[in-house]
């Protein structure tokens, strides 16, 4: 049979629009395949714990919680896993009350299901330690109303009380002490008590730097600690870290500034620029992800007005900062540096 | 009245009947149509553009993305069965557009070739999109569905399902057996494949227990205040999120919201159904069948966003008769009963039957289209002035004028 040209041409028009209209409705002909881009641990742990996948989580856990694996930018590797993994199980905005008490049942499950496995440990005790500081709020102590003060103790404790019954399995991995610190910081615990347990972690993974950093956050000002304090723990830690002590010692700095001194780091703690930027050039030599480093020899730079280190990091980040690295307020701060820089 | 044209369509309920006019447009459009009998015989030149077009929607179904994280030999014996079965439902393919193209049209007489070519290319998607949704819910035996079992509420596999399903998510399900599990696993699932446009019997019938509304009720314990009748199995964190985000309670005998995707839908369905076999909701078999129906492609599914942004444009209409339903040609009769206790408050609200027919699905198991009219009949019913307390039973008959 043949089909006259207008008949084929409206054939064709109809079969267009009626493609455009399913379509619409994704049923699209398959796009040609992309090559397939790894995944960083970071992506894959955020994404299985987000999806619930114990199975994927429990997996890749064992496989990035071995020594001397660390991530690009010279942390340990597993610190990104339980940074990114963690990110499922903290409170998210619009969701209240509810969505925490959620997770924390499910973190609670995940004990039960797989009770000689560490990782789920570290991850309920740490859902509940992120429970604790939602009850909380993140504000100064008067802000907080006196019941949520009784809730958030109670919640921290059952955090302290779980690792302690499931001691003999939870504490075998370094991650189990990052938890217990944050939970003894908001309960109150003394300083010494404290480093106990960063010496402890540190016993089972001595490149588990997240540790330092958290006994760093314990004796900033904020929670009654002080510079000389900070000073002292920052010095201990470069030391027992001999071959990256003054990488370690710029990275515990950055910390104190992001978490504690912010732009005054160099006025109100005892940071010596000097080496903390021997530190950030040790970094910067050793480890592949290449930014966060001149970012920070930028910023640091740029706050003790070493001029010439400004004007070769911001050269060398092409004048596009990634902003994380810039403290409060980081676009403003950033443009200060930047006319800093071009002064004469 | 002139037949108005198959995309401007208007409802008509049993109950209540609304009757729209035509636009001028559309007037002049149906004034002008020429009858168009049905061919006696087809060539290939004739069906080369839908078969060109419908073989794309194969090429995506059977499509294995090369990001899916599956082990590499599960992979390859996948790519193996793809090949294997491709050529058969290609033929397949030019078979039912063949029969589609003969068949004598549907509706009043006078349809015009256009609204027959249209019709063609619908009844090719609808069947397409119904082999998807059989292929779900068919069996292969005992050790089948023992495996099927034993995945369906491991979390982790459902963040890659999207609407339309391909072929390759089950694999997603195997790759979670152990290694010496998953070729007798692969082998189920090619069977079903060869059943592709064949008549199924292992189908299973629609079970009583419906995930959709098992959701919905753990919800609202969820919601509730008190903790001994929380659900004994948590969320994982998406399902937490998009369930529990900015939202009330759902309303007493309603359906689980549709979430936005079916990776998300897939999730949830997995928390009611560990709740379900943790607390004995309904036998094992059923569950899983349960858990089939709910999980499998539907026509509620394709594009329930569009849709509902085209109803605040189009016309009223579409708010109780989704333009995206009304796209595929569903039409038929769906009962509903409402039940309504002592302070007349609504405490249920479901379908008691359907009888729905769509193009290209009249002569089998429609399972695609089956619940699509149940919402939209749901709201309606719902939506009646009450008649005091008890059961009331309310038909509609929804048409396409």
């Amino acid at each position: 049979m043949k089909i006259p040209f207008i008949s084929r041409l409206h054939r064709l028009l109809c079969a267009a629009l009626t493609a455009v209209a399913l379509a619409a409705q994704g049923q699209a002909p398959a796009a040609a395949p992309a090559t397939p881009v790894p995944l960083s641990v970071a992506d894959q742990a955020a994404q299985l714990a987000w999806w619930g996948d114990l199975q994927g989580l429990e997996r890749l856990y064992l496989e990035v919680n071995q020594p001397g694996r660390y991530a690009e930018a010279g942390q340990v590797l597993v610190n990104d896993f339980r940074h990114h993994a963690n990110r499922s199980f903290v409170a998210k905005e619009g969701t209240g009350d509810t969505f925490m008490v959620e997770v924390v049942a499910l973190a609670a499950e995940w004990t039960r299901l797989r009770p000689q496995l560490p990782m789920v440990h570290w991850l309920y005790a740490q859902t509940l330690v992120n429970h604790a500081w939602e009850i909380r709020g993140g504000g100064f102590a008067n802000t907080v109303a006196p019941q949520a003060w009784a809730e958030f103790r109670q919640t921290l404790e059952r955090a302290v009380q779980h690792m302690a019954r499931t001691s003999l399995v939870s504490l075998q991995d370094s991650s189990a002490f990052v938890p217990l610190v944050r939970a003894g910081r908001g309960l109150g615990w003394e300083f010494d008590r404290q480093e106990q347990l960063v010496a402890a972690g540190l016993q089972r993974n001595p490149d588990d730097v997240r540790l330092w950093q958290e006994l760093v956050i314990s004796v900033l000002p904020k929670w009654g600690g002080n510079a000389v304090l900070v000073d002292r723990v920052i010095r201990r830690a470069a030391n027992q870290t001999k071959e990256r002590a003054d990488e370690i010692y710029a990275r515990l700095y950055a910390v104190a500034a992001e978490e504690g001194f912010g732009h005054s780091v160099f006025v109100d703690s005892a940071a010596d620029w000097p080496r903390m930027r021997q530190g950030l050039r040790d970094g910067l030599a050793r480890w592949p992800a290449k930014a966060r480093f001149w970012n920070q020899l930028a910023y640091f730079g740029c706050l003790k007005e070493d001029r010439d280190t400004l004007i070769e990091a911001l050269e060398a980040i092409q004048n596009t900062p990634d902003l994380d690295y810039w403290g409060d307020n980081s676009r403003r701060v950033f443009e200060s540096c930047q006319k800093l820089a071009r002064q004469g | 009245m002139a037949r108005m044209p198959s995309w401007a369509k208007r409802m008509c309920f049993t109950v209540v009947c609304c009757v729209a006019l035509p636009t001028p447009a559309q007037a002049q459009q149906a004034d002008a149509r020429s009858g168009a009998a049905a061919p006696t015989e087809v060539t290939n030149a004739e069906i080369a553009l839908p078969m060109r077009w419908s073989q794309s929607m194969l090429d995506q179904y059977l499509a294995l993305p090369p990001d899916w994280p599956l082990s590499a030999g599960l992979r390859a014996q996948a790519q193996e069965a793809i090949a294997e079965a491709r050529p058969r439902l290609s033929a397949t393919l030019r078979d039912w557009a063949r029969e589609l193209q003969l068949q004598p049209a549907s509706g009043p007489p006078g349809i015009s070739a256009s609204e027959r070519e249209q019709d063609l290319y619908l009844g090719l998607a609808n069947r397409i999109d119904n082999e998807r949704a059989l292929n779900i819910l068919d069996s292969a035996g005992d050790a089948h569905e023992a495996w099927r079992a034993e995945v369906a509420a491991v979390a982790g596999w459902c963040g890659r399902l999207r609407a339309p399903p391909r072929w390759a998510e089950v694999l997603l399900q195997i790759d979670r057996l152990p290694e010496p599990a998953r070729a007798a696993a692969l082998q189920h699932e090619r069977q079903l494949l060869a059943r592709w446009g064949l008549p199924r019997p292992a189908v299973p019938a629609r079970p009583a227990f419906s995930l959709d509304a098992h959701a919905a009720l753990l919800l609202t314990r969820v919601w509730g205040s008190r903790p001994d009748q929380r659900p004994p199995v948590a969320m994982v964190p998406v399902v937490a999120f998009t369930l529990l985000k900015d939202k009330a309670p759902p309303l007493a005998g309603s359906s689980l919201v549709a979430p936005p995707g079916r990776d998300i839908r897939c999730a949830g369905l997995q928390w009611a159904l560990a709740n379900a076999r943790a607390e004995s909701a309904a036998d094992n078999a059923e569950l899983n069948v349960a858990f089939r129906y709910a999980l499998m492609f539907r026509a509620e599914d394709t594009t329930r966003r569009a849709s509902q942004q085209g109803a605040a444009a189009s016309d009223a209409y579409a708010i109780d008769y989704p333009a995206h339903i009304r796209r595929l040609g569903v039409t038929g009769k769906v009962q509903v009963q409402v039940v309504r206790d002592a302070a007349d408050r609504i405490t249920e609200a479901r379908v008691l039957s359907r009888e729905l027919s769509a193009p290209g699905l009249q002569d089998r198991r429609p399972v695609f289209i089956e619940t699509a009219l149940d919402e939209p009949s749901i709201t309606r019913a719902r939506a009646m002035p009450s008649q005091g307390p008890g059961a009331r039973t309310v038909a509609f008959n929804w048409k396409l004028q």
